[in-house]
C-alpha cells in the first residue's frame, strides 16, 4: 500500500532534531543556506509567472536527472498543498513564511530524510540548505558544498568575478551563504546574560534570531546565531569564524547553568520540576507555555534530573506541540482552544507512556 | 545640519536620491518633515529595507520631488527593466544578473556597509558557469577594482586576504585571454 508524500514526511524524525554529541543540550542544530540564481532568468521578485514556471521545471528536472537527492526524493509544490500540509513544512524549517507567501512555481524538493532541502522560487531561484543537528557545521558545509557543486553540474548560475554569485538581495551576494547554529540558552537567560550577547554578537557582525529565523522571536530559550557578511570572506572563514564564537557562547552557557546550580540547586531544580509537573498535569497548554516547559525540561535533562525523560522525548514534543503537527496527530484540523486541551493531552498521555514510540 | 527647509532646527532626516547619475539630498528636522509629509502625501517615516539599504525614500508624489520622480534612464536596467522605484516597493531586491552593473552606483554603498569585503573570495563555479560581463572594458573595470582592493588590504597588512585577491586578479586576467573566453 503506497503512502502520500506527506504521511511519509510526518513518520521521518525531523532532521534537525536528534542525538547530537556532547555539545548537543547547548547547540540543537547546524544549517547552511546557498542562494543561486539561474544566468539566464530574472531573478524571482522580477520573473513573470511562466518565467518562473520554467525555473523550477529546469531545477526540478535537474535534481532528478542528476539523482541529486538519491531515492525517495520528496517535491512539495506550494500551490498544490493544503493550508495544514504548508504549515507542516514551515514547522519542520524546510520551508520560509515569504515562501509560502508567494506561492507561484513555488516547489520544494528534499532528500528523504529531510537533511538537505532545495526551496525552488523563494527569493532567489534555488535556495539550498542543510541540517545536522548539534554544533556540527563543517560536516554541514562538507554536504550542502557536495550538493551545490552536483547542481552546478547541471546548471548555469550567475556569477560575477568580483561579486561572486549574484542574489535577489545584495545583502546575500558573494557566497550566497548563510550559517546558523540554533542553541538552547536558558543559562543565560537566567542569569540575565543575553543582552549582552546579543550586542556582542552585533558587534562580530553576527545576527542572533529567534528559532524560526528572520522576523521570529525566540521561544523557549532558543537563539540562532549566524552570519550577516556573505562577500569577502571564504565559505570556510564563514563556518571558523562562526564556530569560534559559538563554541564561546556554549561555554558561557555551560558555566551559567553551573553558577546557578552553585548558588541555589534547588530553585532550579524546583523551575524544572514545575515545569514537568505542568505538561504531566496540565488539560489545557498553550504554544508559549510548552515551549518554556519543554526549555526547562531539556535543562533538566542536561542536569541529570529525569529517569523517565529522555532528549529524544524532548525533542519529539519540541515538534509536536506545535499547530500543524498538533493538528495532524488529531487527524483534523483544530482551533486555537481545540489544539490548547489537544496539546495537554499528547503531553499527558507521552509522560505516562501512552504515547511511546 | 540644520533643516533646508526652516534653517533654524538640527536635520534629523536626511532624504537622498540619485538623479541623472548625481546624488541629491534634502536634510529636514522631524517638524518640517511633518508639514511636508501633510502637504504632499510624501511620507519620510516610512521605514523599509530598501530605504535602509539604498537611501531611497518615496520617489513620487511630493510638488517639489516631481521634476526628479522622472527617472533616469541609466538607473532603469535595460536586461529585465527594473526601476529604482521596483527596488523601492521590493525592499531592495534586484531583478536579474544584471542591474547589479545597473544599479551599481547604488550598490556601492550597500555592499560597503554591509559587507566585509568587495571581492568575492569562496567558491566558484565549475564549466558551466557564464560570466554575465565577459568583455574587455568589464573584465578592465574589474581587475582595476580588485587591483584597488588589494593595494588597500596590503596597506591594512591583512596579507591573508590581499593573497586570496591576487590569485582573484591572475585567474580574471587569465580568463580574459582569448583562448580563455568563455
Amino acid at each position: 500500500m503506497s503512502i502520500s508524500p506527506m504521511e511519509r514526511l510526518l513518520r521521518n524524525p525531523v532532521s534537525f532534531l536528534g542525538e547530537s554529541g556532547d555539545d548537543g543540550l547547548v547547540a540543537v542544530s547546524s544549517r547552511i543556506r546557498l542562494a543561486r540564481n539561474l544566468a539566464d532568468f530574472p531573478f524571482p521578485p522580477a520573473a513573470a509567472p511562466e518565467q518562473l514556471t520554467a525555473v523550477r521545471d529546469l531545477v526540478a528536472e535537474a535534481v532528478q536527472r542528476g539523482r541529486i537527492f538519491g531515492a525517495g526524493t520528496f517535491r512539495f509544490d506550494v500551490a498544490d498543498l493544503l493550508p495544514l500540509d504548508q504549515e507542516i513544512l514551515f514547522e519542520r524549517r524546510l520551508v520560509s513564511r515569504d515562501f509560502l507567501n508567494n506561492p507561484a512555481a513555488g516547489a520544494l524538493l528534499a532528500r528523504a530524510d529531510e537533511s538537505v532541502s532545495l526551496m525552488v522560487n523563494e527569493e532567489d531561484h534555488l535556495r539550498l540548505q542543510a541540517f545536522k543537528p548539534g554544533f556540527a557545521l563543517e560536516e554541514v558545509w562538507q554536504e550542502v558544498d557536495k550538493v551545490d557543486s552536483k547542481l552546478d553540474g547541471k546548471l548555469c548560475f550567475a556569477f560575477d568575478d568580483t561579486l561572486g554569485y549574484l542574489t535577489s538581495c545584495p545583502t546575500n551576494a558573494g557566497t550566497g551563504m548563510r550559517a546558523s547554529v540554533m542553541l538552547h540558552l536558558p543559562g543565560l537567560v537566567m542569569t540575565g546574560r543575553i543582552a549582552p550577547l546579543v550586542q556582542g554578537a552585533a558587534k562580530l557582525n553576527l545576527a542572533v534570531r529567534g528559532a524560526y529565523g528572520e522576523g521570529t522571536e525566540n521561544q523557549g530559550d532558543l537563539y540562532q546565531i549566524s552570519n550577516q557578511a556573505t562577500l569577502g570572506e571564504s565559505e570556510v572563514e564563514i563556518v571558523e569564524h562562526l564556530s569560534r564564537v559559538i563554541r564561546q557562547i556554549i561555554s558561557f552557557e555551560l558555566q551559567a547553568r553551573e553558577t546557578v546550580q552553585k548558588k541555589d540547586r534547588n530553585n532550579l531544580c524546583d523551575l524544572v520540576g514545575r515545569a514537568y509537573g505542568l505538561l504531566r498535569h496540565a488539560y489545557t497548554l498553550s504554544l508559549a507555555e510548552s515551549l518554556q516547559a519543554l526549555s526547562c525540561l531539556r535543562l533538566g535533562v542536561g542536569l541529570n534530573m529525569f529517569q523517565s525523560v529522555d532528549l529524544e522525548m524532548v525533542n519529539r514534543l519540541w515538534v509536536y506541540t506545535n499547530p500543524a503537527h498538533l493538528s495532524k496527530l488529531a487527524g483534523h484540523p483544530l482551533s486555537g482552544g481545540e489544539a490548547d486541551v489537544e496539546r495537554a493531552r499528547l503531553f499527558r498521555d507521552t509522560f505516562a507512556g501512552k504515547r511511546a514510540e | 545640519m540644520l533643516c533646508d527647509i526652516c534653517k533654524k532646527n538640527e536635520a534629523t532626516i536626511h532624504y537622498k536620491e540619485i538623479v541623472g547619475g548625481q546624488q541629491k539630498s534634502l536634510n529636514v528636522c522631524a517638524e518640517c518633515a511633518q508639514k511636508h509629509e501633510k502637504a504632499s502625501g510624501m511620507n519620510f517615516g516610512a521605514f523599509n529595507l530598501a530605504e535602509m539599504l539604498f537611501n531611497l525614500g518615496k520617489l513620487s508624489g511630493g510638488p517639489e520631488m516631481e521634476k526628479e520622480a522622472s527617472l533616469p534612464e541609466q538607473l532603469t536596467c535595460p536586461q529585465c527593466g527594473r526601476t529604482v522605484k521596483d527596488l523601492h516597493d521590493s525592499g531592495g531586491r534586484l531583478g536579474c544578473a544584471a542591474c547589479y552593473k545597473s544599479f551599481a552606483p547604488l550598490l556601492e554603498d550597500v555592499l560597503n556597509r554591509v559587507q566585509r569585503g568587495r571581492v568575492h573570495v569562496g567558491k566558484r563555479p565549475g564549466v558551466k558557469r557564464r560570466n554575465i560581463a565577459g568583455n574587455a572594458a568589464v573584465t578592465a573595470a574589474k581587475l582595476a577594482a580588485l587591483r584597488e582592493e588589494l593595494a588597500r588590504l596590503v596597506k591594512v597588512e591583512n596579507y591573508e586576504k590581499a593573497a586570496q585577491v591576487r590569485d582573484a586578479i591572475r585567474e580574471l586576467e587569465k580568463a580574459a585571454k582569448p583562448e580563455g573566453e568563455v
